[in-house]
């Protein structure tokens, strides 16, 4: 099953790029070079993952992560970096990325953190169900 | 947690760095051990929970990142912090992943690794305190919403009879919340270490609740392989909350009538008589009195039960609590749904408050769960709403008002209503109003006059 990708990155060529090599692995790509504008896919659209430049010139990276995860929690966000430092890294983890990765792209290691950030969020998904039913039969006597 | 001395683990294969690290946690009035190799530090953490862990990440066999599974594995709160001279993104993102406190790089900074330190076991305080406290019943009301006169009134009458044991008879409308009621009495009871046994009376037929409530002997009928103690006797020391009450057949009140008077049950088929320490809380929505009348309930039973009544007031009756609530549901919905929702708009809110609510509490966190899961912005709009509900609007007819309308102006606003509500596409239009569309078009004419 094709795994379902939002790239957000400013550089237009870089991103073209790689949708078309994700999309020849079998995903299916959506892009943005505008943060403002992906934000807004991300709260009418679902995704598996979300794939974030952590240095854009409309909106710092950090700043468009805490946002996403804001809009939608349950969100996988992994972080792209040309330039990356431990601190950033960290502190993108700590705001809830899911990964953080390096340019230049190792194409088989992203494809291999989508996957498994969209497994992370099924489970997610699927805790959230369990918890609703737990709910309810806590809720009712018998 | 907090009174015992904090234990503080340190792994560094530098000896000398260990010994300074040692030190200075030492000084701090820590726990501290050091150990200079890996291998060590995993049996150390087999054998004992430490509070806090630090780590150096390169050395000999084993590595920080080693450390850090064992420790999580063994304890999940133990708080783990990397120290390392060859600190390198992926390690660090991977020790995040993984749950590390902080990473630290060296040359390190003893004001830094105090700072963090304190800060690692202030987090794992806490998560101890937020478990212990989340295994306790909540002890307060707070779960109770609502600040109308007939709420406070039940609150105070809640913690009057904390110390009681006396039956207590709620009565309410369906969806009230009478068994939210029942468990509230029973937290702040003295009781509320033991458990909590919600009955509902209607959905039994009489042999099975006896069954269930009493429990049956070896052979007391066919099919009876193995002694059962009933509910009654399982919840002992604890409260029994039989809702709908109403509905419970007048043999099985009697039976039950015997339980509260002398304390004790005896099983289907028994001879023996069991002591049960039970406090009974019932629930209804049928006027009891008018039932003990018509000889449906038994009286004797009745006044058993209401030693202290409680009366649930309709939502209806404590429109004030509305806004209230419903911030309360919406609260509650909004953690199910993926998007964040802040509040209703006034138009909504005025809805709310206006609607009659024949299903009463009930009814309003259905409408709210409805509408968080319909929203589609950061706001419940009006468009979110079950339809019913807003369609509703455009008949609340209020008698108070002073210009009351006539036939044409409201089948003109009527008219206008429902053509916004379909985007102004008049064949739907006229669908919904049951009129053909050259009517629709000659009454629209009419109205521009």
């Amino acid at each position: 099953m094709g795994e379902k990708v939002l790239l957000i990155d400013d550089e237009k060529d870089f991103i073209e790029t790689l949708a078309e090599r994700m999309k020849n692995r079998g995903m299916k790509v959506s892009t943005s070079t505008s943060p403002i504008e992906a934000l807004k896919k991300v709260e009418n659209e679902d995704f598996d993952a979300v794939v974030l430049d952590l240095m854009m010139p409309e909106m710092d990276g950090i700043k468009a992560l805490t946002a996403i995860r804001e809009k939608n929690p349950q969100m996988q966000v992994i972080l792209l970096t040309g330039h990356a430092t431990i601190e950033k890294g960290i502190e993108a983890m700590k705001l809830g990325a899911a990964d953080f990765l390096e340019k230049p792209i190792d194409i088989a290691k992203l494809s291999e953190k989508i996957k498994t950030a969209q497994a992370k969020k099924m489970i997610l998904v699927e805790k959230g169900a369990e918890e609703k039913i737990k709910n309810i039969l806590g809720g009712k006597g018998w | 947690m907090v009174n015992c001395k904090t234990s503080i683990l340190i792994i560094d294969d530098e000896k000398i760095s260990l010994k300074h690290l040692v030190r200075i946690f030492q000084k701090e009035g820590f726990d501290a051990t050091g150990v200079s190799d890996g291998e060590k530090a995993l049996e150390l953490i087999d054998s004992k929970s430490f509070d806090l862990i630090l780590t150096d990440l390169v050395m000999g066999k084993t590595g920080g990142l080693e450390i850090l599974a064992k420790a999580k594995s063994h304890d999940p709160d133990t708080e783990v912090v990397i120290i390392t001279g060859y600190g390198s993104v992926e390690s660090a993102i991977e020790a995040t992943k993984m749950g590390v406190f902080h990473y630290i790089q060296k040359p390190i900074r003893p004001d830094e690794v105090r700072h963090i330190a304190k800060q690692a076991i202030k987090k794992r305080e806490l998560t101890m305190r937020v478990r212990e406290l989340e295994q306790k019943p909540s002890q307060n009301l707070s779960s109770i919403v609502g600040n109308s006169s007939g709420i406070a009134l039940i609150k105070r009458t809640i913690r009057q009879i904390e110390n009681s044991d006396s039956n207590v008879l709620i009565t309410g409308e369906s969806g009230s919340g009478k068994e939210l009621i029942a468990k509230a009495i029973h937290t702040t009871s003295k009781r509320k270490d033991k458990c909590f046994l919600a009955i509902n009376c209607a959905s039994f037929t009489e042999e099975l609740l006896a069954n269930e409530l009493f429990g049956h002997e070896k052979d007391a009928y066919t099919g009876a392989m193995q002694t059962k103690a009933g509910l009654i006797e399982t919840a002992d020391g604890g409260t029994i909350f039989f809702d709908e009450v109403g509905d419970m057949p007048i043999s099985m009140q009697a039976k039950l009538l015997r339980v509260i008077q002398e304390r004790e049950v005896i099983r289907v088929g028994g001879t023996k008589s069991i002591p049960v320490n039970i406090r009974v809380i019932c629930a209804t929505n049928k006027d009891l009195k008018k039932m003990c009348k018509t000889g449906t309930f038994r009286e004797d039973f009745y006044f058993r039960l209401n030693v202290i009544p409680i009366h649930m007031p309709s939502l209806s009756e404590r429109k004030e609590d509305i806004p209230q609530l419903a911030a309360y549901f919406l609260r509650r919905y909004e953690k199910n749904s993926v998007k964040k929702i802040n509040g209703f708009s006034d138009e909504v809110l005025r809805i709310l408050i206006n609607y009659e609510y024949p299903g009463n509490v009930r009814e309003l966190e259905n409408i709210i769960e409805h509408a968080s899961s319909m929203a589609q912005s950061s706001q419940i709009e009006l468009k979110d709403l079950p339809p019913d509900l807003t369609s509703l609007d455009s008949f609340t007819f209020n008698p108070d008002n002073q210009n009351l309308k006539t036939l044409e102006e409201m089948e003109s606003e009527y008219i206008q209503w429902v053509l916004e509500h379909v985007d102004y596409k008049k064949s739907k239009a006229s669908e919904i109003l049951g009129i053909d569309r050259a009517s629709l078009y000659r009454k629209l004419k009419r109205l521009e006059k």
